[in-house]
This record gives C-alpha cells, structure tokens and sequence, in this order.
C-alpha cells in the first residue's frame, strides 16, 4: 500500500507551516508544455499541437496511487494583444482525467469532454496518453482576419492540474505545501 | 443649529465590533469555500492572506498596546497597574480556554481521525477487490481461451463464410462483438449484437503489440456507461506462407450484476485508499483552520481585552489624576461622566465631592477674609487704644501686643511675638520689671485680678495699672493671658495733687482760720488774768494758755506742712550737684564736737542733674531728719547718705541712698510708710516722707524703702533720679 502520512505536527509546526506557506516560492511544475506550435486546417480553423512533458512529482503519483483522481486541464486562446489587456477571439479547452483502475492494475485515462476512455498498463504509457489527448486542440470559427493580419495575434496556451478536482484536503495540502502546484503560466507566440 | 458632537462615540468598540465581523464573515466564507471546490481556488489564498495579515495587524496592536501600558507602568501613570492586572486577568482568562479546546481539538483531530480507520475494514476491502478480480481474471481467461479456439477454428473457415460463422460463434459464447481484423488493422468481418450499426473499434496498437500467436491478450475495461466488458485479442501462426495475419478480437460483456458489485468493491477501496492517504492533508488542514481560527480568536481577545482594560480603567485613571489635582488644592476639576454604570456614579461621586470642596473652600475663604477684617479690625482698635494690651499664651509665650503696649513698656513687642517674655525681659528692662511684677499672679493663672505696677524708667517711674484675665483653654483655642495695663502715673500725681491740695484748702480753711482767734484769745486770756491771779492759779494760767499757744503753733506747722505738701509748686530746675548739695545739707548736722552726724559717700564721677535745688535740699532734710529722729535713743546710731552713678538697662541714673542703724521700719507701716500720717514717731505730722517721695517724683525719680538686710538693723531709702542726657561733667566742688 502506498505510504501513508497523517498529522503530527504540533500547534507550533501548524504555525511554522503557515508563516511558511508566505515565504515559499512557487515550485517549478513538472507537468507543463515544452513547446508549441500551431498549422491552419482550414480558414477558420486552427489546430494547436501542445509538446506536453508529463512528469509527475512524486506527490502526485503517491496520490494517484492512493486512489485520488487526477485531472489535467489543457487550454489555448487566439489573442489579440492590445495596449491594455487582449481579446480573446477563439478559445478551447480540454480536460483528461488520470486514475488507477484498481480491478485490473491499470491507469484508466478519461477524456472529461467525450468521456473516452483508454486503459494503459504503466504511468508512463497513461501520461502519454494524456499528453496526447491534452496536446492537441482544435480552434474553431477563427476569424478571417486571423489569418489576413496573422502578426497582429497571438496564440496562448496553458497546462495546470485542475485544482478543484482534487479532493479537499488535498487541495489544503497542496495549498500549504506548494508541491503540487502545477498551474502553468500562459505561453504565448505569433500566428506568424 | 444643533451640532453633534462625535468624541463620546465609542469608536474603539466600533472597531472592535466591525474586526470582528470581517472576521466572521471571512471564516464563513472560508467553511463555505472549503464545501465548493470551484471557489476554494479562488477565495484560499485571499482568505489565508487575509487571516495572516489581520495576525500581523493584531499582533502589531498588541504589541504597541503593550509597549505603551509598560512605559505608562515605568512612569507611574496613574491606573497603568491596574490596566496591566486587568490585561493579565483577560490573557489568562483568554488563553486558558482557548489553550483547553486546541489541546483537546488537537488531540481529537489527531486521534479520533485514526480511529475512523481500521485494519481489518481495509483487509477486507482488499479480500473484496482481490475476490473480484479473481472472479472476473477466471472469467477473463475463460473467455481468452475461447476466443483462442474460435480463431483456430476460423483458421478452417473459407473467406466467404467468415461474417456468418462471426455471428454464429458470437452467438455461441455470448460476445457482445467479434471482430476478424487483418494486416494494418484492417478489418476483414465483424459480428455485434447491437442492433445499431456501428463502426466496430480495432483494437489499439499498445494491445496489438502484446499478442502472441496461441497467447492471447486479454483485459478488463470499464465503460463509460458503468458497466465492464472483457476484451480479448487473439491471434494465431499463419496457415499459410505469405498470407496475412489474421487478429480475432472479442468484446465480452461481463455480467451486469457481477460489473456493478466489482465496481462497488473497486470504488469502496479506492475510496478507503484515498481517505487513508487524505488523513494527514485532512488533519493537516483542520489543525491549520482551527489554529488560525484559535490564534485570530486569542489575539483579537488579547486586543479587546486591552482596549476594555484601558477604557474599563480610564475613569478610575482620571479618578486618580482628580484626586491628585484636588491633593494639590485644585477644586475646579470636574471629570466627564461617560458611563451609566458604577465607575460612572463614581465619577459622578467625584464631581460632586469636588464641586463641594471648592464651595467649601470659597466658604472658608470668605470666613477667612471674614476674619482677616475683624483680626484687623481688632488691631487697629488694639493699635488705636492708649492702654497697653498683652495676650500671653499659657507658657507666658508672647502672642499680641499693640503699639500703646510697646510704647509704655518701651519695647518692640509686636515685633517679638512667639517669645517667652522672661527672654524677652534681657533685651527689654521695663519688661522684665513689669513682667517680675505680675508674674506671680500669672503663673498661678488667678482667673482676674488687678494691681498697680511700678516700674522704673529712664525718663523715671511709671504706674502702670494692670488688669489680667485668664482664659483657660477651651475648645481648640488654647489657654491665653489678656492683659491691659495703663500708664497712671500722671494720672495718680495730677489725682493725688488735686486731694491733697483740696486737703490743705480745707485745713487752711477749716483749722487753721481757728487758730489765730484761739491763739490770740489765749494770750489775751494770759494778759488779762496773768494780772488778776496769783500763785498756783497764775501758775496754771500761764501753762495752759502757753499749751494752748504751743499747740495752735503746733497746729499751723502742721498745717503748714499740709499746705506744702499739697501744693504743687513750679520746679525751678537748674543744673544741681548733687554731692555738693549733700555736704551742705550735711553741714547742718554737726553734733556739740563740730563732727557730722551723717556719714557720707559720694560717688566723684556723679553727673549733674536737671533738677529744682531747694526741692532737692528738703528731700535731703526729710531724708536725714527721719533717719535721725528714727535713731533716738540708740547710742550707736548712724546715718550713712551715699551717691552713686549708674548706667543699667534701666537707663543712666543717680541713686541716692540714706541708710540708718536704728530700728528700722515697723512692717505695718513699710507698705504705707510713703502715705501722709503714717508714722511711728511721737511727735512726727507723717508728711516728710510723703514730700520726699512726691519731690523725688517731680524729678521724675523714683523712692524705694526696705529695711536692713537681716543681721543688721535700719532701714535703707533707695533714691532714683534719672540722667535724661547723660552724665554732666562733674564740676570739681570749690
């Protein structure tokens, strides 16, 4: 059975771990995108490939291993910058979800939108699965002027472990350890 | 216009009041976040950041709090100790509670959340799940190796018939779908029993990958709609060289009943699994939320407790700073009754006392002012009044005196008060006469009396009539000598002169008139019938009308005598030796051997005095005459006449002294020896003495009369005559 931790800490270690919680800097995700780029399916179409680096902190494979349902959340927007702030002219999301399927031993991945679902044998083989079924989204309805000005936008993308799927204590954990903090910054390039 | 006034609102409170509001409404909102996943992200770290900065805010207040009530301790501020107890007694009752429930909350969390878990639950979740998956592995490879045989036995079957023997071996071992695929996935026949045609699914590529010939793959997969199905992929060696390789996959459905209880028993210990890997992240966040719940809910207290310290003690704290106003004589403070309650009655209380005080105060100012004016209301009357008032406390300590008493005693008595009056006698002669003379009576504090005191001066004697009361001590006042005294002196003379003068008119008038009638009746009656009687009869003629002769003469030296007594003749003063005037009187007392019956003294630096000669020769005559006519009869008698200058405190003076060695002075009569007719002689009128005391008295001098100090006999008349501007330059006698 994967280790179990409980509680043990004192009222001062509870205190320690909040004053902490301030001074912790955002740890480097490990689940995040390496790379992207895009190629035009058609004139109001775009299809985002996402290089997706699915490796999961140790924390989060003990969690997956103890039962805990993970869920991904891809997303990508076409954007255009503006002095303030940007518009977002087309978007998508895509949401899988990772968990052990105990019955057989394998790692059942779920896509949340079309409720597919693959069984792998290993994490490793689960993680590419979802690396792929997150790497690529289809951006529908793209204006024509995406494509006759396409310098003039951008395309933006993000990775994050969904953290309101995770169970609750688990998201206090992940909040006062910083560990599992995997939401990604935007990354954006040009349509050029 | 009406204004309204904010200072007395209790802003403090309202702050207190709304902390704690946002404090609440933010835990609530945290216990809400923490049941709705899709705002926990959101709201978390806010409410986190909040919490933590409302720390740091409160423990900053706390702090400065503190800091100031200990520098308020240091400096004494009034109310800063009874602030400190009170901030103690509310830490104390804040954290013991609060200490009680999160040790208990703690130890609750800690071990009650294990308790939630057992071993046994967990063995036999995992007996459950390992029971299902032996079930469904059985079934699984059951259903492996028929599929295995039906892809041998599809080995036999031409291409043609291959899509009917798929429905028939489907229907055989109860697929839900067979499907014959070929090289590249390509699907060459395939059986469903659903009734929608549908395209069936290849089996992917990591499944392909897998398959042996004679081993084939099979596994267990959920689907979307619950249930499970069993997928086996089959394959066999090919029959022949250069054909393609065929793949048999089977979808097998399991049974709906046995699907649902594995996937109860999976979803029961998957769930199991994940409680028991959440029981730290779960204790974690309940100790995190109830400490800062905890710690919000100490500090916010220890906070509120030290504004309500402060404000509970700021009436008391203005109470004391009153009462050291009103200490220091400041009757006007007035403190603001901000409260409805005790410490506001107090207040109250307090306000009223002073306001009090002060009407008490202005009352006894006015008394005071009051009594200012009638004390100097008293010494103006007691400045103003020709007597002499003295107040002496029973310790004969001088306490009043006014001017006419410094002016007859001849001394600053209103400057000397406090002093005892036998200090004060050293520096102030008549004092310490006048104070010899009354001191008796005084310190037996006779309740009144009055005599009549003589004192000597430099400008001579003085009568000082003097009236004393008592008043004993009564009350808070304390026993007090009032005395008056009055200068008499010219009084009693110009009295005296004015009786005996009155004295000499009536004898003049009344006696001496007779006298010449019966004087010359007499010696008519001698004339006339020292004729006519003979013998014895003429015999007693001649001596009764010579007694009747010899006493009317008698009779008009007394008279004589009164009248010069009585009258008050102007002094011719001159300048007088007066030792020359004593050899000359002196003179006149040789006995039958031509020696002088007077022995005399004379001091040779004696000044001349101012003074009426004659006057002076008759008090020397008076003088001498009484000491010899009181000497009769004793052989050894003496009359000693002596001068002398002297300069005491009494003031620079001549003392003139006549002493005798005869019997001295009967004691009845020392008292009254000055007194006209008073006398022990046989033949003596009583009058010398009384006009020698009332010539020494013109002079402004003074006569005193004792007898011989014991041992002796005699008496001693003790002359004073005072200097008035000092010594003169004595005149060698010719």
């Amino acid at each position: 059975m994967p280790g179990r931790s409980s509680w043990r800490g004192g009222p001062l270690t509870a205190l320690c771990g909040l004053l902490a919680l301030l001074a912790l800097p955002v740890t480097a995700s490990a689940v995040e995108i390496r790379a992207a780029n895009h190629m035009w399916l058609d004139d109001a179409t775009v299809l985002v490939r996402l290089d997706i680096d699915m490796r999961l902190p140790a924390v989060l494979e003990d969690a997956l291993a103890n039962g805990v349902t993970l869920e991904f959340e891809a997303q990508t927007r076409l954007e255009r910058g503006r002095r303030v702030g940007r518009d977002t002219l087309a978007s998508e999301t895509r949401r899988v979800q990772l968990q052990y399927f105990a019955l057989n031993r394998h790692y059942l991945v779920t896509a949340v939108t079309d409720e597919r679902m693959d069984l792998k044998p290993t994490l490793g083989d689960a993680l590419d699965l979802v690396a792929r079924r997150l790497g690529r989204l289809r951006l529908d309805e793209v204006p024509d002027a995406v494509r006759e000005n396409p310098g003039e936008f951008d395309l933006a993308a993000r990775l994050t472990l969904v953290y309101s799927a995770l169970p609750l204590p688990l998201q206090l954990d992940a909040g006062l350890r910083g560990d599992l903090t995997t939401r990604q910054e935007w990354r954006r390039w040009s349509l050029d | 216009m009406t204004s309204v006034s904010l200072r007395g609102f209790p802003w403090g409170l309202l702050g207190i009041g709304l902390l704690f509001a946002l404090l609440l409404t933010s835990l609530v909102v945290m216990g809400d976040a923490a049941q709705n996943q899709a705002r926990f992200e959101q709201v978390f770290l806010w409410l986190l950041v909040f919490h933590v900065a409302v720390l740091v805010v409160l423990g900053g207040l706390i702090i400065y709090q503190l800091v100031r009530m200990a520098i308020q301790y240091r400096r004494g501020v009034p109310g800063s100790r009874l602030t400190l107890r009170l901030v103690a007694v509310f830490m104390l009752v804040a954290v013991l509670p609060v200490s009680v429930v999160y040790y208990f909350s703690f130890k609750f969390l800690n071990e009650g959340v294990d308790s939630w878990f057992d071993v046994r639950v967990e063995s036999a979740l995992e007996d459950a799940l390992e029971l299902s998956r032996s079930s469904l592995d059985l079934r699984v490879r059951q259903l492996a190796t028929e599929t295995q045989e039906l892809m041998s036995d599809l080995e036999g079957v031409s291409e043609g018939l291959v899509p009917l023997a798929l429905n028939d071996y489907r229907r055989q071992v109860g697929a839900q779908e067979l499907t014959l695929v070929g090289s590249n996935n390509r699907i060459i026949a395939s059986s469903t029993d659903s009734p929608i045609r549908r395209l069936p699914t290849p089996p992917g590529s990591d499944i392909l990958m897998r398959v042996r010939p004679e081993q084939p793959y099979s596994r267990l997969e959920p689907q979307s709609d619950g249930s499970l199905i069993i997928r086996v992929v089959a394959t066999t060696s090919s029959r022949r060289p250069g054909s393609e390789n065929r793949i048999l996959q089977g979808i097998y459905p399991v049974d709906p009943r046995m699907s649902a209880l594995s996937l109860r028993v999976q979803d029961a210990f998957a769930d199991y699994r994940e409680f028991a890997y959440l029981r730290g992240p779960m204790i974690q966040g309940f100790v995190f939320t109830l400490s800062l719940a905890l710690a919000i809910s100490l500090m916010a207290a220890l906070w509120a407790g030290l504004l309500v310290a402060r404000r509970m003690v700021r009436p008391i704290s203005d109470l004391v700073q009153g009462t050291r106003m009103v200490a220091q004589g400041d009757y006007s403070t007035r403190l603001a009754v901000q409260r409805a309650d005790e410490l506001g009655f107090l207040v109250q209380s307090f306000n009223t006392m002073t306001r009090t005080l002060n009407e008490a105060r202005d009352e006894a100012e006015r008394n005071r002012r009051l009594l200012d004016a009638e004390r100097a209301y008293l010494e103006s009357v007691l400045q103003h009044l020709r007597s002499g008032v003295l107040a002496l406390d029973g310790s004969l300590r001088l306490r009043t005196a006014n001017a006419a008493a410094s002016e007859i005693l001849e001394c600053d008595l209103q400057g000397a008060r406090t002093r005892v009056m036998s200090e004060l006698g050293d520096e102030c002669p008549l004092v310490a006469q006048f104070f010899e003379a009354i001191s008796d009576a005084l310190v037996r504090q006779e309740a009144e009396w009055s005599r009549q005191v003589v004192v000597f001066t430099r400008s001579g004697r003085k009568v000082l009539m003097t009236r004393a009361v008592w008043l004993p001590t009564s009350g808070s006042s304390r026993g007090l000598h009032a005395i008056v005294f009055d200068d008499m002196t010219e009084f009693l003379k110009a009295q005296r002169d004015a009786a005996w003068g009155e004295v000499a008119r009536r004898l003049a008038h009344e006696i001496k008139n007779p006298l010449t009638p019966i004087q010359l009746s007499a010696e008519r009656l001698s004339r006339r019938l020292g004729k006519v009687l003979e013998g014895a009869d003429r015999e007693v003629l001649d001596r009764a009308t010579g007694t009747i002769v010899q006493q009317v003469e008698a009779m008009k030296t007394l008279v004589n005598a009164f009248r010069d007594y009585a009258q008050a003749p102007q002094l011719e003063r001159a300048s007088v030796d007066l030792n020359q005037l004593i050899r000359d009187v002196c003179e006149l007392y040789l006995d039958q051997d031509g020696r002088s019956r007077v022995d005399v003294t004379l001091d040779a630096e004696l000044p001349r005095i101012h003074g009426d000669a004659g006057r002076l020769r008759q008090l020397l005559h008076n003088l001498i005459k009484n000491a010899l006519e009181a000497g009769k009869g004793h052989e050894d008698m003496e009359v000693h006449v002596a001068t002398a200058y002297l300069d005491d405190p009494a003031g620079p003076h001549i003392e003139l002294r006549v002493t005798d060695t005869g019997p001295g002075i009967k004691p009845e009569f020392l008292e009254r020896i000055f007194e006209p007719y008073t006398t022990d002689k046989p033949r003596g009128t009583g009058l010398g003495l009384a006009v020698a005391q009332k010539i020494v008295e013109e002079h402004g001098g003074m006569i005193e009369c004792h007898n011989a100090e014991s041992g002796r006999h005699g008496a001693v008349f003790r002359i004073r005559i005072p200097v008035e501007h000092g010594p003169v330059v004595h005149e060698e006698p010719e």
